[in-house]
């Protein structure tokens, strides 16, 4: 029985290693590009499009408390726009989803979700940046 | 919280620390007015094309509200504080503040003077209220406001605090255009610099206030730039004390009878009514009602844990005259949908930015055009669930413009685990048949073709 409870301990441990702390991430840009390339699009190649340094205040607001996603089935993708971010060095593709709140990281190739009630706020948030990159900024004088 | 701030008080503080030395002097205040805002509107034009906006903020489309205009003494010479409307609804919030939102309308304003050196500057001030005074707003104005250039470049934060004084922070991490910004200001300013450390960071404690303006001789506002591209907040790092977040637009539409509110409905033939029916297929131009992530050369791909499904929307539009509404709506579910998990509470999504690459347009009347807004209505109500089989955004869609007589084919394709209206099938149907009444678009749109038009929120 201790040895279960031990075991059960670093697998536990080792689980939480393996978490991934969303609310470190830096430099979050957003590209644009929308279409159904955009998994194929290598992170190598976003420099050919334009982008829009996000804020990292509000980032971290609506990723401090990301869970993983564990969907029964294959998730559908209804579009989405790409994003890339800093973690503990590395930089990240990730896929955020234009609808449920939910984003796609693939290093490690697993979905994330925000918690339900950040949800409309972070889907405004994203479509108003990436607004931003697709319209002109007008001075209506 | 939606009592508009007086700004017109807050500013005399803030250029305090803006200082200007001009002696001009122009003895008709008609013509001087009529020459400042001349003077603004040809600087803010000639600014505007030489960089691009560092912040959410200053991105946004905005109209300059020169008919508000009004002219503030400035040290010996004037200046003009002109609100700054923002084209879009733009809601913030922060942490200083707690739950209340509040526009940026209500916050922002240009200032536009000559510095010193007779160069002329302008300056965007946004004032986020804290809670006391969002408690009581009748008395003196507390919280943090943001002094920025055009651009959106921070210049400088200060904190209006409930004993009357104001204090500048000051980011602790040793940037030196930051520290040369900071120094000038003192240096010119010479108020007393008693800094208040506690841990995470610093605030310039004026001496006093006075009600005149005082430049600081900081032209330009290259400081803190890094991480500037944010909403306003941080400008210092780790040491950020205030955070703003910005929560503008519809992308999840909240209230779709505002959403709606600009469409009149009035018959005859003065209002055009048009109804869209935008597809963006899973794999362009082919019934595929799905397809699997793809694997890129990167290797980065969702591999099967994802399926693309496409999706459908509507684009409304109303003309009369010389004016134009148009509006975005697609059905979403509010969560993520699945195979194995086919419903989630139903989410009406502005799909402006949405690209498609096939479309049919409808002439419709009046009465048509309000059933189909009726119909759409019911997406964003509670318990009205989206299903990825029986009532997905083509099946919404489809029985949406039924509402108007438009009777599109209900093509039924089929995936792993499920089957249903699709995309694909909907596209190849417009695409095939002879629809009445349809204006075929083979040619799809883009990110940046459909914008929602009309402002009335």
């Amino acid at each position: 029985m201790k040895n279960v409870i031990i075991i059960s301990l670093l697998l536990s441990a080792t689980a939480a290693s393996c978490q991934l702390h969303w609310e470190k991430t830096t430099n979050w840009t957003l590209y644009h590009y929308q279409g159904h390339r955009l998994f194929k699009i290598p992170i190598d190649s976003l420099n050919q499009y334009g982008s829009l340094l996000m804020s990292q205040d509000t980032m971290v607001a609506f990723l401090d408390s990301v869970k993983t996603l564990h969907p029964e089935g294959p998730v559908a993708w209804m579009g989405g726009y790409i994003a890339t971010c800093k973690l503990d060095g590395v930089i990240r593709k990730v896929d955020l989803s234009v609808y449920g709140g939910f984003f796609y990281d693939e290093i490690t190739k697993t979905f994330y979700e925000l918690p339900s009630e950040k949800r409309e706020e972070w889907l405004s948030y994203i479509q108003q940046c990436y607004l931003s990159l697709t319209k002109k900024t007008p001075n209506s004088f | 919280m939606n009592r508009p701030i007086n700004l017109y008080q807050l500013l005399l503080p803030v250029v305090v620390l803006l200082c200007i030395t001009c002696n001009k002097h122009l003895s008709d205040p008609a013509a001087r007015n009529a020459d400042l805002i001349s003077a603004a509107r040809s600087y803010i034009d000639s600014i505007s094309v030489q960089g691009h906006p560092v912040n959410y903020r200053a991105a946004q489309p905005k109209t300059i509200r020169w008919d508000l205009a009004q002219v503030v003494s400035i040290g010996q010479s004037y200046g003009l504080s002109v609100p700054i409307v923002f084209d879009n609804a733009l809601l913030v919030k922060a942490n200083f503040v707690g739950d209340p939102y509040f526009h940026l309308n209500y916050l922002t304003q240009l200032l536009f003077y000559k510095d010193s050196t007779g160069n002329n500057t302008a300056r965007v001030i946004t004032a986020f209220p804290d809670s006391n005074y969002f408690k009581d707003p009748t008395r003196p104005f507390t919280g943090i406001e943001f002094v920025e250039d055009w651009l959106g470049h921070p210049i400088q934060k200060l904190l209006y605090t409930p004993d009357g004084k104001i204090r500048r922070y000051i980011p602790n991490n040793k940037q030196p255009d930051l520290l040369e910004v900071m120094q000038t200001c003192y240096t010119i300013t010479g108020y007393n610099y008693s800094p208040e450390i506690d841990e995470t960071e610093s605030w310039s404690e004026p001496a006093g206030c006075s009600t005149d303006y005082i430049d600081d001789g900081s032209d330009g506002g290259t400081g803190g730039a890094s991480g500037s591209a944010g909403a306003g907040g941080g400008g210092g790092g780790a040491s950020s004390v205030a955070t703003v977040t910005v929560l503008p637009g519809n992308s999840v539409i909240k209230s779709i009878k505002t959403y709606f509110q600009c469409f009149t409905n009035v018959g005859g033939n003065d209002h055009t009514y048009t109804v869209t029916v935008c597809v963006d297929e899973p794999d362009p131009g082919t019934r595929t009602p799905w397809a699997v992530g793809q694997n890129g050369s990167s290797g980065s791909s969702p591999g099967t844990n994802l399926v693309d499904v496409g999706h459908t929307f509507l684009i409304l539009t109303e003309t009369y005259g010389n004016t134009t509404i148009t509006r975005n709506v697609g059905f979403y579910p509010a969560g993520n949908v699945n195979p194995s998990s086919v419903t989630s509470q139903g989410s009406l999504n502005d799909d402006e930015t949405h690209t498609y690459n096939i479309s049919g347009s409808f002439a419709v009347n009046n009465a048509q055009f309000f059933n189909i807004l009726n119909f759409v209505g019911q997406g964003n109500n509670s318990g009205y669930l989206y299903n990825l089989n029986t009532n997905n955004c083509t099946t919404f869609l489809i029985n949406a413009v039924a509402q108007a007589g438009i009777n599109l084919p209900r093509t039924i394709g089929t995936w792993l685990g499920g089957a249903g209206n699709d995309p694909g099938d909907l596209g190849e149907d417009l695409r095939e048949n002879n629809i009445s009444g349809m204006i075929l678009n083979l040619t799809g749109g883009s990110d940046a073709s459909h914008y929602n038009v009309g402002q009335c929120n």
